[in-house]
């Protein structure tokens, strides 16, 4: 073989180990089926309480998820065991004269008439929490109808609960899964030269991400987040989650449409190389005022923020220096322990996770052992079923003290 | 009596072999061959040595990186010396290696192995490729 072909290969290869450690790594971190499931059977029960009530509004009450549960983007918190799940109580029957407050007291009035709720509830700014120790808690968000959103959205309290803001949670999810279904094309998988390189190795593995890529990016561009600010002094101005989602979700859409990648590590850093040209600026009396555009509706800027405290924008820029940084830089790497530093120091990765993630692919090297078909191949290295050109590993018994 | 090879016929083996390309010689009946090796895309390249006399077994040098340098002081798992490092591939009284053998098709390829075995044991601590160890049977 060539050289160039070889050394090609040997990227291409690597590449696709990176792309699958970072997708057990967001396997490792996001919410289980089964927890999943039990989440969904305690927010109906919550929805079934609330619309049992013979108060007027309440009685049509309706619970969904919204946030990342409903995108399929959860992440664990960096230091707890609790699942964030964002739920929208919506009151499709109250105007949008209400009081946010009183609106607010109407559910958790409701809540604390039931035995087991009432001792889980807790207040926060804007919703009400149910907290279910050591699994995940329920935020419920009240939400009203917008007459004035054409596409549907509705509208949640602000901070202050002083007015009611547009937001539409069910048509983001619909516009992030209509990006997220569209399928990145890699020309690597197509070309002669991987089908040459190859057959004459080992089959190319069927699919290295074990869901859509949009929903592994944002979780990885999350956590990373989460690494770069818990805990630290910085906090306080981390990216928000939905900021990385919706600029991912841009730039995915647009990566996925108009370009053709090697493979999906070159597509994963261009999505999170576009992100940024997503962020509109105007200036307003003389000043930078960004836009990041809720698409869904009228009238929510998820940049809103940026413009009142400017350290927002600035670390949102760090942040994503950071990002496309600690991802690109991993191809650098040579040592599997150095991998795995680098995925907890960079992506937060837990020490025991990135060790079931490294045992997974020994034990694999181990069983082909056993079974007599490993193999160690020119520019590869070991491989696990014997193919054109390579060297069989006869059985031996490592010694020495 | 099984035809037992040469360091020659040794050198000959290694030259040709896809998976150990470098440089070496016979001097005064003694093969040394140098080649890199990369256990796996995610690992380092290491650059390993090969030395063989007639009648004798085989030796395995990690040149570079300093292995002992990289296991930080913790014990190395599976080595007849530490400086310099030298491998332990093979259980001498199971025949797994005996004269009659390419150094290409069993040492070099278990040299591999070790490595990979190396790199896993440094990021987790456990060696996964089992073994035995001096006094066991």
């Amino acid at each position: 073989m060539h050289s160039d072909t070889q050394v090609a290969l040997l990227v291409t290869r690597k590449k696709q180990m990176v792309v699958s450690l970072l997708d057990q790594l967001c396997q490792q971190i996001e919410i289980t089926e089964t927890q999943y499931q039990t989440a969904k059977a305690r927010y109906e029960a919550v929805g079934l309480w609330l619309s049992g009530s013979s108060v007027p509004y309440l009685d049509q009450a309706q619970i969904y998820p919204q946030g990342s549960v409903a995108l399929g983007t959860t992440i664990k918190p960096l230091s707890s065991n609790e699942f964030d799940v964002d739920l929208v109580c919506h009151l499709p029957t109250l105007l949008h004269t209400s009081d946010a407050h009183a609106v607010k007291a109407l559910i958790g009035t409701r809540l604390k008439e039931h035995a087991t709720y009432k001792n889980m509830l807790e207040e926060k700014q804007r919703c009400w929490r149910i907290n279910y120790a050591n699994e995940f808690h329920l935020d419920i968000t009240p939400s009203i109808g917008n007459p004035h959103c054409y596409q549907g959205g509705e509208l949640v309290p602000d901070k202050a609960l002083a007015q009611w803001k547009p937001t539409n949670p069910k048509g983001y999810m619909g516009k992030f899964d209509q990006y997220a279904a569209l399928k990145p094309r890699f020309y690597l998988a197509e070309t002669n030269f991987a089908r040459a390189a190859y057959d004459s190795v080992e089959s190319l593995p069927e699919q290295t991400i074990s869901k859509p890529f949009l929903k592994r990016i944002v979780q990885l561009l999350k956590r990373h987040r989460d690494q770069l600010f818990v805990g630290t002094t910085r906090a306080d101005v981390a990216p928000i989650s939905v900021i990385i989602t919706t600029l991912a979700g841009w730039a995915y859409a647009k990566c996925a449409m108009q370009q053709v990648y090697a493979d999906a590590f070159d597509f994963i850093t261009a999505v999170i190389r576009e992100m940024p040209t997503f962020i509109r600026y105007e200036v307003r009396s003389g000043r930078q005022h960004f836009i990041i555009e809720n698409e869904t509706t009228t009238g929510e800027n998820f940049a809103d923020k940026w413009n009142s405290d400017t350290r927002l924008a600035t670390s949102f820029y760090e942040w994503h220096k950071d990002a496309l940084t600690s991802v690109e830089s991993l191809l650098q790497i040579e040592g599997t322990d150095r991998f795995a530093e680098s995925l907890s120091s960079k992506f937060g990765a837990k020490k025991e996770h990135v060790q079931e993630t490294l045992t997974g692919i020994t034990n694999s090297i181990g069983q082909a052992r056993f079974a007599g078909l490993l193999a160690v191949a020119p520019t590869l290295g070991l491989i696990t079923s014997p193919a054109h050109g390579s060297v069989a590993v006869p059985k031996n018994t490592f010694f020495g003290r | 009596m099984v035809k037992t090879l040469s360091p020659e016929q040794q050198w000959i083996r290694l030259k040709s072999s896809p998976i150990c390309r470098g440089h070496g010689r016979v001097r005064q009946g003694e093969l040394t061959w140098e080649f890199d090796a990369r256990p796996s895309p995610l690992s380092r390249s290491y650059r390993l040595r090969i030395r063989f006399k007639r009648y004798g077994s085989p030796d395995v040098i990690v040149l570079s990186p300093d292995i002992t340098e990289l296991a930080a002081g913790r014990y190395l798992p599976h080595v007849y010396s530490t400086k310099p490092v030298r491998l332990c591939l093979h259980f001498p009284s199971h025949d797994e290696w005996t004269l009659d053998k390419s150094i290409a098709e069993t040492i070099v390829p278990w040299a591999y192995l070790w490595l990979m075995y190396f790199e896993h044991w440094l990021a987790t601590g456990e060696w996964q490729g089992g073994g035995k160890h001096p006094g066991e049977e």
